[in-house]
């Protein structure tokens, strides 16, 4: 059963925002634009455990799901995050079947996962979700974005518990010696893009990307990915700034 | 004579990018990316004297910083010019006497009441000497009362001042009328033309908040030369609708439909 922040994947793409930004402000900007998802990077971003949890307690009912990219593929660092009151999960550097059950795993509660039990204080006045329906509504995406991870995408797809394998074009193309632009365009067969579009399908997860600007976002839109990282908060400030200030001078 | 950072009021103006976010990195971000001045606003912004701090501390040498005091207040205006602030721009001056205090605020004795001690974020470096501190620093008072526009020649003619920045929004309240009406009119008895006259007269320079484009540009036109341009918020929001108006596909075209025509180009 597709994740229900998934389910509109079928006929659309869901164009998330990605927070940069350690500011509870802009990701709550984010949140209201009409961007389908809004990610705390705390791998890359400037988030830490404190500001994620400034930002999810600055949230509302009807603004965007806010995920988490934690630093790294570690229970804790899932936990806490969820715990703080994440949506889901976007999980760095995940290259094997292995990995990928870890990741899935610290997202849900015993018996089918190890995630440790403990909403925070955010929660203190909520009725706490039970544990089957945190881990019926959380939503765990893996990145694909090593050579092993390309290689093992398959099984890495069919892991029980993923939802979203997820590229990471900047650091894929590093490992395979490549640019960014070039494995975007590569849409051969057996080329690494469309290679994940196909585990992807044949698995019935979702496949999704970092993009960050309108160009890359339709190119991986177009090799039919659906979950698309469209913006980042920090680009969209330099974009806007520079563009500015060009146009008032003219 | 003109403040070191102001052009000559023929020259082009210049246009500041204004920090809403108490965040270093989008503070650094506008002030990178070309605005001529950067402002950190403690009176409707999240800023708060922590923030400034760390703003000022990690935007050395990109554009100036300044900042907006939650009030007309000398401590407040002391303490950010002591973390570093190229300057302040003092809300709700609506008098003589204000703009006077503004002014003083800014400079150290005998011709101000700013006391000395500058921050720890000089450690190691050499401290301005108070005649330097003096020069350097660039004050800017807001005219956005109804009562600030009335004394607005007197208030640009003190001896001090280097720009009168009108707030629109608070202005037009204080007046009744909507922003719009403020910005269209141009007659020479309406408030923005008599603002710009009497900054001419008294050779300081014209300033007002404009954070959109077509706001901006309309008071350039008026003949203001510092002019905010454009809010970090504001520039995250129009950013992200802007980019899903951008990836917008058709309604009546499901996404897997579009992708198979755009794949098949």
């Amino acid at each position: 059963m597709p994740h229900p922040l998934l389910a509109r994947t079928a006929t659309d793409v869901l164009l998330g925002g990605w927070s940069d930004l350690a500011s509870p402000a802009a990701a709550a900007s984010l949140a209201r634009t009409g961007l389908d998802w809004v990610l705390l990077d705390m791998q890359h971003g400037e988030h830490d455990d404190r500001s994620v949890r400034d930002c999810l307690r600055g949230t509302r009912p009807g603004d965007a799901p806010v995920l988490v990219r934690p630093p790294r593929n570690d229970a804790q660092d899932i936990g806490r995050a969820l715990d703080a009151g994440a949506a889901g999960v976007v999980v760095p550097m995940v290259s094997s079947a292995e990995q990928a059950r870890a990741a899935a795993r610290a997202c849900r509660y015993a018996p089918r996962g190890n995630r440790s039990w403990g909403p925070h204080a955010l929660d203190a006045a909520l009725p706490a979700p039970t544990p089957e329906q945190a881990d019926a509504d959380v939503l765990c995406a893996v990145m694909v974005e090593t050579r092993a991870g390309l290689a093992d995408v398959d099984a890495i797809a069919a892991t029980e518990g993923v939802d979203v394998v997820f590229v990471g074009p900047f650091d894929l193309s590093l490992e395979l010696g490549t640019t960014v632009d070039d494995l975007l365009a590569a849409d051969g067969e057996d080329d690494p893009l469309p290679t994940i579009a196909r585990a992807c399908a044949a698995h019935g997860v979702v496949p999704g990307a970092f993009a960050a600007t309108a160009a890359r976002a339709r190119r991986f839109r177009e090799l039919g990915f659906r979950f698309l990282a469209a913006a980042t908060d920090s680009g969209l400030l330099q974009d806007g700034a520079r563009q500015r200030v060009a146009q008032l001078r003219g | 004579m003109p403040h070191p950072l102001l052009p000559p009021p023929a020259d082009r103006p210049l246009y500041g990018g204004w920090s809403m976010l108490a965040n270093a990195a989008a503070v650094g971000s506008m002030a990178r990316a070309g605005f001529d001045w950067v402002l950190l606003d403690t009176q409707h912004g999240e800023h708060d004297d922590r923030s400034v701090r760390e703003c000022l501390a990690t935007s050395r040498g990109a554009a100036p910083v300044l900042v907006r005091p939650a009030t007309c207040d000398p401590h407040e205006i002391t303490r950010y010019l002591d973390a570093g602030a190229a300057g302040v721009v003092v809300p709700m001056v609506s008098t003589v006497e204000q703009a006077r205090a503004a002014v003083r605020a800014c400079r150290y004795g005998p011709a101000g009441t700013r006391s000395w001690g500058p921050h720890a974020i000089h450690c190691g470096l050499r401290f301005p000497t108070p005649a330097e501190a003096d020069a350097n620093v660039l004050c800017a008072v807001m005219v956005e009362t109804r009562e600030g526009l009335r004394n607005v020649e007197a208030i640009a003619a003190v001896e001090g001042v280097d720009v009168v920045f009108v707030g629109p929004f608070d202005l037009s309240l204080s007046l009744e009328l909507d922003v719009e009406d403020l910005l269209a009119a141009d007659g020479p008895e309406d408030p923005l033309p008599a603002v710009l006259r009497a900054c001419a007269e008294a050779g300081v320079v014209a300033g007002a908040f404009g954070v959109t484009a077509e706001r901006s540009a309309r008071l350039r036109d008026l003949g203001f030369r510092f002019i905010a341009a454009a809010t970090d918020c504001g520039l995250v929001q129009s950013g992200a609708r802007e980019r899903l108006a951008g990836l917008a596909l058709p309604a009546q075209h499901p996404a897997v439909t579009a992708d198979r025509v755009l794949s098949a180009r």
